[in-house]
């Protein structure tokens, strides 16, 4: 059976893609986006830094009672806090913990999201209304106190940080993925798939999924910022990253007592936070700018 | 009307059904909340004696029927840490938490607005960039990083506010910067909303319709496009109000403020698991009530949905 004969055209010329992609017309939009091109070369000089940072500073949980609360300075560039540790260290091990989060609940809650949001869509009837219901509950529930539940049952780490961020952005991504696959589906080319008795896995895998997945990718990246600031709250609050390993969040947190004497300490790794989660956002826009990708109203009944 | 009186009919069974999940996680913890409470050193008898008082020795699913049934009745049982019932410990905070939510919506509210619609109206120009600039950050600024901010700026350097805690009520002092804080959050996104929504009302035909009958600018801004705008601007709103319910616990932490937030984190602390459902459950029950204040406004502002 000839199945390519019901392949859009386009996506024939598999090999072609990338230098269709650097010719498209969002390609050229975004990089003329000095702004979100800027917030990029920020974002990935954080992440250099703190990949390769902690193999060369000294180790962040190491305290030295004679350094305690130094300032900026010669010694220490950014400081030392409250226990005499190295706050430069600290802030590139923190950084580590906040984009690993940022991205692996981004990966997760894609999998999983897409998933959901594509058979639901596809799908329809039943199934379709239960996952819906589950996703406008998960909605209305503050990521905040989704991540201090978790935590409850299974203490603050990593791992539960990584969870609750993800199950608080599952909803979001399927929403769209669901809604995407329910706006193509009447299309002539499903339907011609379907009657060509092609196996629905591989309908949702070639022809569904490359025709929703540009929303909700570029969406998914302008959220990785609120995704870090969640992981920067739940280390805050006390329910993620526990001490001694650094977090931005809990740096902010251990660092706020010492705000009048040593204001450093609270203040740069937040002031980083806030650049990083900055410039997520101003790519994000870029990105939806040059896409032209229409903001889904996330509309929860709060029930 | 029918949403609204939907929303009322399910809000017991929505909280009952988050109840049961949260009796469930948290008793999966090995934590015992009567080891928290106790010293390290203490025999086990003792230790055991505290947990008949607090009813832990039972089998889970006697002591899930006793929840259950409790709560069935309006009882939150009684406080592990306090010894007091979870109501009244609730009820004690309450105006401090409700203090921080309305006040930090008013700011949100007069910061949204005039911002929204002065970018609608001059669209590309530098108002409209600086307050464009401005929604951004409003939306990626932490709370708490925030806060601290204010508390060394204005507290600390110009002595302007009280560095932390509640003052006797009415304590308007200490809830300035908090409110600040709350409402800058929220301000970014639902002025992002109502920029986007005016401008879209702005390009329709019944727009243009008065355009050319001459009718002046400022009044089909404000009240032709900002009626229709005001719709959508307000279900967004209404739909970030569970992220603002959570901000309120970031906020109250960050200024040490007596409420829900420090009755939640104490009640995690301890394993105390009446005062953390209890808590949490008022908190849904403010989601909630934003959300059903929110269709109210909607059937204020838009006649189409009265009819239906």
């Amino acid at each position: 059976m000839k199945s390519s004969l019901a392949l859009p055209i386009d996506m024939q010329k598999r090999p072609l893609i990338h230098r269709r992609f650097w010719n498209s017309d969002p390609r050229r939009r975004f990089t003329s986006n000095t702004l979100a091109m800027v917030s990029l070369c920020w974002l990935f000089a954080v992440l250099a830094a703190v990949i390769v940072g902690p193999w060369f500073s000294v180790d962040p949980n190491v305290a030295d009672v004679t350094a305690r609360l130094k300032p900026p300075g010669a010694d220490f560039i950014l400081g030392t806090d409250q226990l005499g540790r190295d706050m430069l260290a600290r802030v590139l091990a923190g950084g580590r913990v906040s984009l690993l989060v940022a991205v692996m609940a981004t990966a997760v809650s894609l999998t999983i999201g897409v998933f959901l949001g594509v058979v639901s869509g596809y799908r329809g009837g039943f199934l379709d209304d239960a996952i819906t219901r589950v996703f406008d509950v998960l909605l209305s529930f503050p990521t905040l106190l989704l991540g201090i539940i978790v935590m409850a049952a299974f203490g603050g780490s990593l791992f539960t940080v990584i969870a609750a961020t993800s199950i608080a952005t599952v909803p979001m991504v399927g929403r769209l993925a669901r809604a995407g696959t329910i706006g193509i589906r009447p299309r002539e080319y499903i339907q011609g798939v379907i009657a060509l008795g092609i196996p629905t896995s591989r309908i949702l895998l070639r022809h569904v999924l490359p025709n929703i997945i540009v929303p909700v990718l570029v969406l998914s990246t302008g959220n990785m910022g609120r995704l870090a600031l969640a992981e920067a709250g739940l280390s805050y609050v006390g329910a993620g990253i526990q001490p001694p390993d650094a977090s931005w969040g809990n740096m902010i947190a251990e660092g706020q007592p010492y705000l009048q004497y040593a204001w450093w300490v609270p203040v740069i790794p937040g002031t980083v936070l806030t650049l990083v989660t900055l410039a997520f956002s101003f790519v994000g826009d870029g990105l939806r700018d040059a896409f032209d990708v229409r903001e889904l109203v996330v509309q929860g009944d709060g029930t | 009307m029918k949403v609204i009186l939907k929303r009322i009919v399910l809000l017991p069974v929505v909280l009952i059904g988050v109840a049961l999940i949260l009796f469930a996680v948290i008793h999966l913890s090995p934590t015992s909340p009567a080891q928290l409470l106790i010293a390290d050193y203490v025999t086990p008898e003792v230790r055991a004696n505290i947990e008949a008082k607090l009813g832990l020795d039972q089998p889970l699913p006697i002591q899930f029927e006793k929840y259950v049934v409790g709560l069935a009745q309006g009882d939150l049982g009684d406080s592990f840490r306090y010894r007091d019932p979870v109501s009244k410990l609730l009820l004690d905070v309450l105006p401090s938490s409700v203090a921080l939510i309305a006040s930090g919506l008013v700011v949100a509210l007069i910061i949204t607005l005039p911002l929204g619609f002065l970018a609608a109206r001059f669209k590309n120009g530098w108002l409209d960039t600086a307050i464009r600039g401005f929604v951004v950050c409003g939306v990626s600024i932490p709370s708490f990083y925030l806060g601290i901010v204010l508390i060394l700026v204005l507290g600390f350097y110009l002595h302007l506010i009280p560095i932390s805690g509640r003052g006797t009520p009415p304590d308007f002092w200490h809830l300035i910067a908090p409110a600040i804080v709350l409402g800058v959050n929220t301000a970014g996104s639902s002025t992002r909303v109502l920029r986007a929504a005016l401008l879209d009302s702005l390009n329709e035909d019944y727009i243009r319709a008065a355009r050319a009958r001459g009718i002046n600018e400022r009044a089909i801004l404000l009240k032709l496009a900002g009626r229709n705008a005001l719709v959508s601007a307000v279900t967004v709103f209404g739909a970030d109000s569970a992220g603002m319910i959570g901000s309120v616990i970031l906020v109250e932490t960050v200024f040490a403020r007596p409420g829900l937030g420090q009755l939640l984190f104490t009640g995690l602390k301890y394993h105390d698991f009446p005062l953390i459902s209890g808590s949490i459950l008022v908190l849904l029950i403010f989601v909630v009530a934003i959300n059903t204040l929110v269709d109210v406004l909607h059937l204020v502002i838009d006649p189409r949905v009265r009819q239906a």
